[in-house]
């Protein structure tokens, strides 16, 4: 004899249901977009004025954590402090601690077109993989070339003469983190040789970060895609994080709704005096 | 990126559409042999992505400079592959010295950059008045500070958490729950982005929207 | 044979984490350069190790084919000829058309889209696990609903509160938690490097004698 109201019936949902509501309510936004206006936090405008603050010739250093399933997370930041790091005139030095590195590189020349006209060698380089973390890390600040025998594509790091004033931590202006691997940055060039450091995190990061930026051992962050949307808005270059918003606007509203909808049959269960 | 326009591009996003449907097909529909194939394919290329780029970096930063000459990298070369000794029981003590190295240098590295960054500039900044005298300010700080050290009191479980320990343990787990409800909003964010990037993916191979 | 096989390795930490430590609180020349080599061996180790979790998939799967395990073993085959096939064109020629095909489409489409499945998941947990059953539940269950709120544009059109009490939320209001657990973490950091250096931490160097 069933005697199922209808909080029994929404405690035994099909999550079926939800796992296409949701596909729906991501899909409706990038069809038609909403636009709706996003405000920039403190931390993402400090990053941002840290990156126009960069004099030209300044060496930054720019760590492409990021794995290519966080692409939708900090591409987006990513091309605006290279566009803006271009902007400003600075010289470039990527690398990068995922084994698809060299994939997220080829993604940032295709949506930063201008990364091909720099000289490279001499205004931007690409180091590529590297392991090791912390000792990485530590041993990068007193000598790439340790570390970086040679860039990506096998060009012995002597032949490039952008790495020879650009050797040990004192050489940089900035170090930029993306999405991880922030904390070894801190600690191994931060705190010992003083090199500003910044950038993007995936907002899983968000409150690890949050010490930090207190702290004043990071200047500026940006946190997933909502920074990188607010980059965008700050430098603006609207572009595929501001675009994510909308449909973040509606899963984020849906996701709610469902919490709601999952503790009602608590409320109501504590209202008839139940467990 | 635009759309692709020669042949191996076109099934190359086709492919990659066939294979997010086919993982999210577990989700949407149930658990089908179109998933498990997805699943074993990215098990397989994933590793093989890892051995290349492994095997590539190797040749990079330590073959390289030992046939030029440094030979001194011989160590960590033996070292490096005495670590897969670890698979084979009668020889797996060899391991134990490149595991011993590694352990050596990540703990001198880790303990020395934890220091000042990890503990000393927390606890100047939880300490450090404002400098301004705004309302907020002043309650940020005193919030912080007498956050912190509730949260601090709730972590000691050396000492039954009684007397002056029960309040400030009780506040101080409350406070631990705020942070933690804040990283769950963050979190949602995080995953949702992911998504979101999946299915504009589909839709713009399904040229719904452009690519 | 017994010493170099169960003891002789547990001094080696001691002696690494020595020159490092003494490396960051002295500046001496020669001991800064044995340093740097120790950290550079580390790099090359850490490097060579990846290769660690392929042997154990090929391991894994390879019994799986050989024993013939009932609705396994025919996967267990795409998985290690996709890891044949592609490892072999990518060390003939890591810049090559297919290697490049298969990283570009197969294996960045299956990355991205097993990472984002997690967003399936959560939406899963919110609604059957998220319950707000007491006031711990409920004070995290509303923080993270109010930051959700505050990453979303859509909670500014709902209520301009949001981005104010989330902005909070976001800086100060969630600091004392994770500057604790900051703490924690390298209070805990020096009690580890104590431990292994002291020989009370042996669990990384496996099992056996």
């Amino acid at each position: 004899m069933s005697d199922q109201n209808i909080f029994d019936r929404l405690d035994k949902l099909d999550r079926r249901i939800y796992y296409w509501l949701i596909v729906i309510v991501i899909t409706w936004p990038l069809i038609s977009p909403i636009g709706l206006p996003i405000t920039v936090k403190p931390s993402s405008r400090a990053l941002y004025d840290g990156l126009t603050s960069v004099q030209e010739g300044d060496v930054v250093l720019i760590d492409i954590f990021m794995s290519v399933s966080t692409w939708p997370e900090c591409m987006g930041g990513l091309v605006v402090e290279t566009n803006t790091l271009i902007d400003q005139g600075a010289k470039l030095v990527y690398i990068g601690n995922s084994v698809d590195v060299s994939r997220s590189w080829e993604r940032l020349k295709e949506l930063v077109p201008r990364l091909e006209t720099l000289e490279y060698g001499s205004d931007v380089v690409f180091l590529g993989y590297y392991t090791g973390e912390d000792a990485a890390a530590a041993q990068m600040a007193v000598d790439m070339s340790s570390i970086f025998p040679a860039d990506h594509y096998g060009t012995p790091i002597d032949d490039l003469p952008l790495m020879s004033e650009a050797n040990s931590a004192t050489d940089y202006a900035m170090v930029l983190f993306t999405a991880e691997g922030e904390v070894k940055w801190i600690q191994q060039w931060g705190e010992p040789y003083g090199v500003p450091v910044a950038g993007m995190g995936i907002a899983m990061k968000g409150s690890a970060l949050a010490p930090y930026l207190a702290s004043g051992d990071i200047f500026g962050l940006a946190v997933g895609v909502r920074g990188a949307a607010e980059l965008e808005a700050l430098a603006e270059m609207p572009a595929t994080a501001t675009k994510t918003m909308d449909a973040i606007s509606s899963t984020h509203l849906l996701f709610v709704i469902l919490i709601i909808l999952a503790n009602l049959p608590i409320l109501y269960n504590k209202i008839k005096g139940g467990s | 990126m635009a759309y692709p326009t020669d042949i191996w591009g076109l099934v190359g996003i086709w492919v990659g559409a066939v294979l997010t449907v086919a993982i999210y097909s577990y989700m949407l529909y149930k658990e089908n042999p179109l998933y498990r194939l997805a699943e074993h394919i990215y098990l397989g290329i994933a590793f093989a992505i890892t051995a290349v780029v492994a095997v590539q970096n190797t040749n990079r930063i330590a073959i390289t400079p030992l046939l030029r000459g440094q030979v001194v990298f011989i160590i960590p070369i033996l070292l490096g592959l005495g670590m897969y000794t670890v698979f084979a029981d009668e020889y797996r003590w060899i391991s134990r010295y490149s595991i011993a190295m590694l352990v050596g240098v990540m703990i001198g590295v880790v303990t020395s950059g934890t220091l000042i960054p990890n503990i000393v500039n927390q606890i100047t900044s939880t300490i450090t008045a404002p400098d301004g005298s705004s309302m907020m300010d002043w309650f940020n700080f005193l919030y912080v500070g007498i956050g912190t050290i509730c949260a601090l009191s709730y972590f000691l479980f050396t000492r039954e958490h009684k007397g002056i320990l029960a309040p400030t343990a009780r506040i101080g787990r409350l406070i631990v729950m705020i942070g933690l409800g804040v990283m769950f909003g963050n979190t949602v964010l995080f995953r949702m982005s992911m998504l979101s990037g999946r299915i504009e993916y589909l839709l713009q191979v399904l040229k719904i929207i452009p690519m | 044979m017994s010493f170099i096989k169960s003891t002789a390795f547990k001094y080696i930490p001691v002696i690494v984490f020595a020159v490092i430590i003494a490396d960051y609180f002295f500046a001496i020349a020669s001991l800064g350069s044995v340093a740097e080599i120790l950290r550079q061996f580390a790099v090359v180790i850490s490097n060579i190790a990846l290769g660690l979790g392929v042997i154990s998939l090929l391991r894994i799967h390879g019994k799986n084919v050989q024993r013939r395990l009932e609705g396994r073993w025919q996967y267990s085959i795409v998985t290690v000829v996709t890891f044949v096939t592609v490892f072999v064109l990518g060390i003939i020629n890591a810049n090559g058309d297919q290697y490049t095909w298969a990283f570009n489409h197969v294996y960045t489409t299956l990355q991205q889209t097993m990472y984002a499945s997690t967003g399936f998941f959560i939406v899963s947990s919110a609604y059957r696990a998220f319950r707000a059953r007491n006031i711990d539940a409920a004070l995290l269950l509303i923080a993270g609903c109010i930051v959700v709120f505050t990453n979303a544009p859509i909670g500014e059109v709902i209520w301009s509160g949001f981005p104010v009490i989330g902005d909070w939320l976001l800086g100060p209001g969630q600091l004392p938690g994770y500057r604790v657990l900051m703490l924690i973490a390298g209070f805990g950091t020096i009690v580890y490097a104590y431990r292994v250096i002291t020989g009370n931490e042996r669990g990384f160097f496996g099992g056996g004698e």
